[in-house]
């Protein structure tokens, strides 16, 4: 699958959500379209996407409903409420700003310090 | 999240647990089975695609827990267990939590009694709307030491009608004694004359019926209307249903009842519940022969209002300043108006009982940490014995804060169920204190139900206690080394030595305690002895006392003097008396008239001069009270109004106003009383007020000889009946001789002059018994605290005593070292206690009568006691250790 990055703590919850706005989805899901998504560049650790899920869930960001999958087992799917997709904003807008701040630290040369 | 939402979802999460964890099963049971299912089409073998998809899982069940954690059950689920597991211990131990809970539940009982008290005397509010709006408006007494000047009548309606900062005011003024007929029967109650805006004042609706209003207060009534209070309406009337309209009769004047307060309302003075209220405007037909109404002299009246919108006290106090000094007379023009909030009402019975309540609620809370103190170290005792337990669940994985949560709620709930027989113990306790309180002149009412600030404090202090006694020893008992205590599967000896210092610190400091309390409760038994066998003045014993108040059927001078010569005349007859006398203020009371004395030739050495009271007396005064005579004669007969007024004065005065010369047949007058007064008599000083007095100085009238139309110094009187045997045989006589002059005339306070004594000690009386009770309950905690700790010690040491003894030490050489541990101890703990007593006895220096609060005698004995009782304590582990038989010490590891 190629180098995995590490995910950064807290990065999570925004690629969930991002995951999701895109279309419900269920957990398993979630998981593959990120894999997807990212080209395959990303791998979530299993085990933490369900505890992240209720997390997400609890704060009102995603709600769930029960519905059927496509080879017609019970699944839980999320979607994305309003207030998530204000929190995706916002998350991404901090996440862009913070890039930009690295990134200009990073290109300091030697003459401009 | 809100900490709110994070509740309510745990609660949510409690409750429908079992859904919950249904659904997390069938979400997760989804992911479990697609994940392998993708792995097989990618072109893994089935085994290996399951494989993987476990372990990538992590663990369906650890996920799980994840999950729970984040929903917040875990929390609630964990207290859940450990309340499960903490029950199951005590009821393994169930005389170990048997001694535990019962001493707790003396300790909060007690001090839930306490509570109970000091809460609806000192801190409750009164139970009317908005009591923080209400005020007193006082006029102090900036001179003599206090006190403070009542209100006249046209005085207060001035100010109540010139003001523009109270929304409401009122005038008041409580009677203990008033007498109510219904129909035939006649009964003395307790009563009081209120303004017509009292009730709208203080914004009281009437249970039945309606209350007083401002136009019941208007002259010109046809009758006069009056309310009863609940618990007169349930006492007298039997909660008779046709109350309201009933017709009644008060001091002989008819009234009809208009309503019934609530049972919750007492009036605004803590103490107190006026059986009736009656309206101002009937004041002269309930006083017959004073009407006090157009009276601008007689200052009688309490006042209080209600602060209008946004006004406060300064702004208050300053608008009736000067709307008083408008209208007041010029003899009250230098005092200046005080305005004090009155949300708690005014009361006689807190100022008296504040500083003993305060001390108990010390002494009491001291018992409750020597409680805790004892609690905590059979604790520390039995944690040696759960090392085990600790270690394996330590070595399971328990975290330390975890099994420090268990170990406190087993604590807690040790406590809490101490608590809550503590809260029905309290509640007894607080029922006796108040009876033993209220034997009195007059019966002190008080609200005995259970208050929810009473409450809220013994849970409190049930969870605190808990905490208290648990921490410490949780603490210690979740540090422990795993290795050793896994192993042996005993005690090793070595390292319970060193360990016991906490075991040791709670001793010292429960001895330490208990010094406190065993001398505090020296001092006040001490203070109590001392007032009691002072010389009194007079002679208390074989005396019979009663008061008659023929005011209340409306008798007036000069049938009163009759009254009560024919009275003395016909007692005076009774086989078994020796001696029958009358005063207007009975001893040890508050009661007093205090005259201007002119002393021809007598000039004040300064301003400030010690005012003299005086006292209407009956003949034969000083010989039927027991008070010695120093120079000159007794009151007789024969002084009345055709014959040469006489006083007699007592030594005080006379060195007051002739120093050391002789006063016999000097003279002196009294205003009031037209004429010169010759001096008839000197008696010794006594005791008139209270048993703390010294030295006020006296002065007796005859009673024959007052002026006519005095009409307050002959509306009641005091009778004392000096008996050759016992008082009480003679009473039934003395009443039906009183009751041949008069059938109707009512007669009340019948007592012994040794119980007026008593009552008169009743606050001292109630500290020094309630700090005996709590110094021998505390002595004996210490007690059981010492034998405890000195028995683990031995049995702890059994291997070591063993060989002293296998290798030649003598038995008695043995019993010695544990005492002289014992000593260590209890010096310890009266060295760490002797410096806190000193400075915290000096607090209750007040209290004190007749010796200092670091009293020598006192402390030393107290020391001695204690001694005494680690030497008991001692006794059986002492003999325990000289018994050990080596053999089976060595033996057994």
């Amino acid at each position: 699958m190629g180098n995995q990055l590490e995910l950064l703590q807290g990065t999570l919850d925004m690629l969930i959500l991002k995951a999701v706005s895109l279309g419900p989805l269920h957990g398993y899901g979630i998981l593959l379209r990120i894999q997807q998504i990212s080209k395959q560049r990303l791998e979530i650790q299993q085990g933490s996407l369900y505890p992240a899920l209720y997390r997400l869930e609890d704060q009102g960001w995603i709600a769930s409903v029960w519905g059927e999958s496509e080879n017609k087992r019970k699944a839980k799917y999320y979607s994305l409420t309003p207030a998530g997709k204000r929190r995706l904003r916002t998350e991404a807008e901090n996440w862009n700003r913070m890039a930009d701040v690295i990134a200009g630290i990073l290109s300091t040369t030697p003459e401009e310090v | 999240m809100t900490c709110l939402k994070r509740v309510t979802a745990c609660l949510r999460a409690l409750l429908r647990r079992s859904r919950m964890e249904r659904d997390m099963d069938a979400e997760l049971q989804f992911h479990v089975l697609s994940y392998p299912e993708d792995l097989v089409r990618a072109g893994l073998g089935r085994d290996e695609a399951l494989r993987r998809a476990r372990m990538a899982l992590g663990g369906i069940d650890r996920a799980k827990e994840e999950c729970r954690d984040v929903r917040g059950v875990n929390l609630a689920e964990g207290i859940i267990e450990d309340l499960r597991c903490g029950l199951r211990m005590m009821c393994k131990n169930p005389g170990f939590s048997a001694i535990a809970v019962l001493t707790l539940a003396l300790g909060i009982g007690a001090n839930t009694a306490i509570f109970s008290l000091t809460n609806t005397v000192i801190l409750k509010m009164l139970p009317v709307p908005h009591p923080e709006q209400l005020v007193y408006v006082d006029l102090p007494n900036a001179e003599q030491g206090g006190g403070s000047y009542g209100f006249s009548y046209p005085t207060y309606c001035y100010l109540r009608d010139h003001n523009s900062v109270l929304s409401g005011v009122f005038a008041f003024e409580e009677w203990d004694r008033v007498n109510v007929s219904v129909g035939d029967e006649a009964e003395i109650a307790t009563g009081q004359i209120v303004s017509g805006d009292y009730y709208s004042t203080l914004r009281v609706r009437a249970e039945a019926g309606r209350t007083i209003i401002p136009d019941d207060d208007r002259p010109g009534q046809q009758s006069f209307a009056a309310m009863i209070s609940h618990g007169y309406w349930k006492r007298r009337f039997g909660l008779d249903p046709g109350i309201v309209g009933k017709d009644i009769a008060i001091n002989g004047c008819p009234f009809t009842i208009v309503g019934v307060t609530p049972p919750e309302f007492f009036g605004v003075s803590v103490g107190k519940s006026p059986d009736v209220t009656l309206p101002m405007i009937a004041q002269p037909q309930v006083m017959p022969g004073r009407s006090l109404l157009d009276n601008n002299t007689t200052w009688w009246l309490t006042v209080m209002g209600r602060l209008g919108p946004g006004v406060n006290e300064e702004e208050a106090r300053a608008d009736l300043d000067v709307s008083f000094h408008h209208f007041a007379p010029s003899k009250m023009g230098q005092l200046k108006i005080a305005v004090i909030p009155g949300g708690r009402g005014l009361s006689e019975f807190r100022d008296r009982f504040q500083k003993p309540l305060l001390a108990l609620e010390a002494l009491v809370g001291l018992v409750l940490g020597i409680a805790c103190a004892n609690v905590a170290g059979l604790l520390v005792a039995r944690a040696a014995a759960r090392r085990k337990e600790i270690a394996l669940r330590l070595a399971l994985g328990a975290g330390r804060g975890r099994l420090i949560r268990l170990l406190l709620t087993e604590s807690v709930l040790l406590s809490g169920l101490a608590g809550g027989i503590g809260l029905a113990l309290g509640a007894w306790m607080s029922r006796l204190l108040i009876d033993l309180v209220s034997r009195g002149q007059v019966p002190i009412w008080i609200d005995r139900r259970v208050d929810g600030r009473v409450l809220g404090f013994t849970a409190a202090i049930s969870i605190l206690t808990g905490m208290l006694f648990g921490l410490a020893p949780a603490l210690r008992i979740t540090k422990i080394d795993l290795g050793p205590h896994l192993k042996t599967a005993g005690r090793v000896s070595g390292l319970a030595r060193s360990r016991f210092t906490l075991g040791k610190a709670l001793v010292i400091s429960q001895v330490a305690l208990s010094l406190l309390l065993v001398v505090g409760t020296g001092l006040f038994v001490r203070t109590l002895r001392n007032l009691k066998t002072q010389d009194l003045g007079f002679k208390p014993e074989n005396v019979l006392t009663f008061e008659a108040a023929p005011i209340l059927i409306g008798y007036q001078d000069p049938r009163n003097r009759q009254l009560y010569t024919q009275m003395i005349d016909r007692i005076g007859n009774v086989p078994g008396v020796r001696a029958v006398t009358a005063a207007r203020f009975p001893e040890l009371t508050r009661g007093a008239w205090e005259p201007s004395i002119t002393v021809p030739g007598f000039v004040p050495a300064s301003a400030e001069t010690t005012p003299v009271q005086a006292n209407i007396v009956g003949p034969r005064y000083f010989e039927t009270m027991g008070m010695p005579l120093l120079k000159g004669r007794d009151f007789s007969e024969q002084d009345n109004l055709n014959s040469q007024k006489v006083v007699a004065i007592n030594e005080a005065t006379a060195r007051l106003y002739f120093g050391a010369a002789d006063c016999l047949g000097r003279s002196l007058s009294v205003s009031g009383i037209s004429g010169q007064m010759e001096i008839a008599g000197v008696v010794s000083e006594a005791k008139y007020h209270s048993l703390r007095e010294q030295a006020l100085p006296m002065l007796f009238i005859p009673f024959l000889q007052l002026p006519e139309k005095t009409p307050s110094f002959l509306s009641q009187m005091t009778f004392y009946v000096r008996t050759a045997l016992s008082p009480e045989s003679l009473a039934p006589q003395i009443r039906r001789e009183v009751q041949l002059v008069d059938k109707d005339l009512p007669i009340f306070a019948i007592k012994t002059l040794s119980e007026q004594v008593d009552e008169s000690l009743v606050r001292e009386r109630m500290v020094a018994t309630l700090s005996s009770l709590f110094g021998l309950l505390a002595l004996g905690l210490a007690c059981v605290g010492l034998y405890g700790i000195m028995a683990y010690t031995v049995a702890q040491r059994t291997n070591e005593i063993g060989i002293r003894i296998a290798l030649g030490a003598q038995r008695g050489k043995v019993s010695w070292m544990v005492l002289r541990e014992t000593s260590i101890l209890v010096i310890a703990g009266i060295g760490v206690g002797l410096p806190i007593t000193l400075t915290a006895t000096r607090l209750v220096r007040g209290m004190l009568f007749g010796l200092t609060s670091i009293d020598p005698a006192t402390i030393a004995c107290s020391t001695v006691l204690m001694l005494m009782v680690a030497s008991i304590a001692a006794y059986v582990p002492a003999r325990m250790a000289s018994r050990v038989d080596p053999m089976v010490a060595l033996r057994y590891e």
